[in-house]
């Protein structure tokens, strides 16, 4: 997964764009027909209007009355007159003009439909001529009238569209909300589950689009689920077929000891004691060996449910798992442990960990030698000995499965530190490996303790 | 006193039945079923009981003793240490358990405090008169020396002072002192650990009642 997008803002970007690029269409187009037909409407006027001029100056040349049309009367007059205009010419002798078409001057249109911008404003001519009678009309026209009623007709298509189309985008909005929420509910029910949870996802009513994917999913959960099932049981298994053998050497090597011990007393054979006890030894080895494997196999198929845990007695606990060897090697264990922290954590593998990491700095340090435990107030366990320590590159090693940095013959199964680092990781700590002045390994591990308000509530 | 062990697996059951004749006559059979039948024929002081059997589980077996409200002592073994075995055992009815492999010192001793508990005795030292006594370990101790029997002595003794001052008829401590593997019963034989301890005790501990059996009274 690297690089996410959002199903919703897509779904709403695919279905508003359209709806914005019809309605910008609709009024583009709107807009060319309606000027188209403007033009046309208004052109034919003003031949009507020269039409009528050139009839009633037939008239009054006829009538030889004084000439006047009485086009000017106040009572009659429209606004958009005003922008209206009209020039008569009979034998090229100007005889009649309306008052607005004064700013033309001895400007004249050419016959038939002319354009022309006269001052300020731009008009519309048309010039008829009647060579019969040597009449010319000329009808004008502000273009203003036109451009008004086509921004008018437009308005009355764009206004509605500036309100419907942030509402059609939000109708989108929550459409495309109400129909992804079986997949954002999805999302967050897989989300919020922790790491071991293999039960299926719930679906009553999916979506038909999502349902096989859902299906897919919760069949590879009952594929997992399975799998790890039977990993339990082959780890059941094993430790079953490995600790009965192992117990029957082990008993049988501590009957016959008993035997040699009984016949040593009574003045018997006694050579074969020393031989049983090594026996023994190995049997133990052996017997942690698989211990250590199987407690391994066990916490990584099991899930760890994690509690608040009195992390101080845990580490108190374990050290008085330690002070019986201690004592016996003449180490002198000293301890600083902060009472009364807590942490989240699973108890049982936190003092799997504290053991192996105790029982290491035991084992390692030489007779007589000192191990420092402490815990401090933020959380910082440390655990340092008088050993030999490790040197830089062991210390990345020792981690491994079945790595034993000592060369001095310490019996281990060389599991104690991966199993310790596993536990740790579940944990999200880190173990920290340091030198310890003068001589001697550091081991420090830093918890997430719980808040004490926290701690008093329960 | 005598045990019941029920392992399937030759070897350990072989050493296991070996290592508990040092103190307890043991019978060791290998299956549910024969166990059953053991148990209906003979009265033992614990049952040492695997969970992993064929046939008839182990837990099978207990769940049907404590079905039939037989109290006997049990203590289950197992090769699963997973935490949910132990508590699977311990409430079907077991008194204790050991994860294998154990240590034998270890199976006497919780073998010693089962049977001890379930005698109502609680203390694990048994004083009489002048002789103090671990059933545990069979020590024994006469005015504070240490004296020395033989596996058959001790467990005539053991068998005697637990029932003190009741007597104990001869086939009941035949029973208790011989199990199935024992090779040398002769009906005499009692009589001859009677009168090594009467040597090695004192004359006057052990009494004899004409037909019925010993007694130690007290």
């Amino acid at each position: 997964m690297k690089r996410t997008y959002s199903l919703r803002s897509r779904l709403i970007t695919w279905i508003s764009l359209p709806i914005l690029i019809a309605t910008l269409l609709t009024v583009l187009i709107s807009y060319i027909f309606a000027r188209h037909e403007i033009e046309e409407v208004y052109d034919a006027q003003l031949v009507h209007s020269a039409k009528v001029l050139l009839q009633l100056t037939h008239h009054e040349i006829l009538e030889d009355e004084k000439f006047n049309l009485g086009l000017e009367d106040p009572d009659l007059q429209h606004r958009y007159e005003r922008k209206l205009g009209f020039r008569i010419w009979v034998d090229n002798d100007p005889i009649s003009q309306s008052t607005n078409t004064a700013d033309f001057k001895d400007f004249e249109a050419p016959p038939g439909f002319s354009n022309q911008t006269i001052g300020k404003h731009r008009w519309r001519f048309f010039v008829f001529l009647d060579p019969a009678d040597g009449i010319k009309i000329e009808v004008s026209e502000r273009y203003d009238i036109r451009y008004e009623l086509i921004i008018q007709l437009m308005s009355a298509l764009i206004l509605p569209a500036l309100f419907f189309i942030p509402t059609i985008v939000i109708v989108v909005w929550i459409g495309v909300r109400k129909v992804l929420h079986p997949v954002v509910r999805m999302s967050v029910d897989v989300d919020q589950r922790s790491s071991d949870d293999l039960s299926p996802i719930a679906h009553d009513r999916l979506p038909q689009e999502i349902a096989p994917f859902v299906q897919a999913l919760n069949r590879l959960f009952k594929r997992l689920e399975e799998s790890f099932r039977r990993e339990r049981e082959f780890t059941d298994h094993a430790a079953h077929e490995l600790r009965t053998p192992l117990a029957a050497m082990k008993t049988q090597t501590q009957v016959l000891i008993k035997k040699a011990g009984a016949m040593e007393q009574t003045g018997g054979i006694s050579e074969c004691a020393e031989g049983l006890l090594n026996l023994e030894t190995s049997i133990n080895r052996a017997t942690h060996l698989v211990e250590q494997l199987l407690l391994l196999a066990r916490l990584q198929n099991e899930d760890l449910p994690k509690n608040k845990m009195d992390l101080s007695a845990c580490v108190l606990g374990a050290i008085e798992d330690i002070r019986r060897r201690a004592a016996h090697k003449n180490i002198h264990l000293k301890t600083k442990i902060m009472p009364g922290l807590y942490i989240h954590g699973h108890d049982i593998s936190v003092g799997i960990l504290l053991n192996n990491l105790l029982g290491n700095a035991v084992k390692y340090t030489p007779e007589g030698g000192s191990v420092d435990i402490t815990l401090e107030a933020d959380g910082t366990l440390c655990i340092a000995d008088t050993g030999p320590g490790l040197n830089d590159q062991d210390k990345v090693r020792v981690f491994k499965r079945f790595v034993r940095a000592d060369k001095s013959g310490q019996t281990g199964s060389g599991l104690g530190l991966s199993i310790a680092q596993w536990v740790a990781h579940a944990h999200d700590v880190q173990i920290e490996l340091s030198d310890h002045a003068p001589t001697g390994l550091s081991v420090k591990i830093k918890w997430d303790i719980l808040p004490a308000s926290n701690s008093k509530a329960i | 006193m005598r045990i019941l062990l029920v392992e399937d697996d030759k070897n350990l059951g072989q050493a296991t039945a070996d290592g508990l004749r040092g103190l307890y006559a043991t019978d060791w059979v290998r299956s549910a079923e024969e166990a059953q039948d053991a148990l209906a024929t003979t009265s033992y002081a614990l049952l040492v009981l695997d969970i992993n059997l064929p046939g008839i589980s182990g837990l099978e077996l207990l769940q049907d003793l404590r079905h039939k409200k037989n109290q006997i002592p049990t203590l289950f073994l197992t090769a699963r240490d997973a935490v949910r075995h132990r508590i699977e055992g311990l409430n079907t009815g077991a008194d204790d358990y050991l994860v294998k492999p154990f240590d034998l010192d270890e199976l006497l001793a919780r073998c010693a405090a089962l049977i001890r508990r379930s005698g109502g005795q609680a203390l694990p030292v048994i004083t009489h008169k002048n002789i103090a006594y671990e059933p545990a370990s069979r020590h024994l101790e006469k005015s504070g020396k240490s004296v020395r029997l033989s596996s058959r002595e001790a467990a005539v003794f053991d068998c005697l002072i637990r029932n003190i001052d009741r007597p104990v008829s001869k086939e009941k401590i035949m029973e208790s002192v011989y199990d199935w593997s024992s090779e040398d019963i002769e009906s005499n034989t009692i009589e001859v650990h009677i009168a090594a301890l009467r040597r090695k005790l004192g004359r006057d501990l052990i009494k004899t009642i004409r037909n019925v059996g010993y007694i130690i009274p007290k």
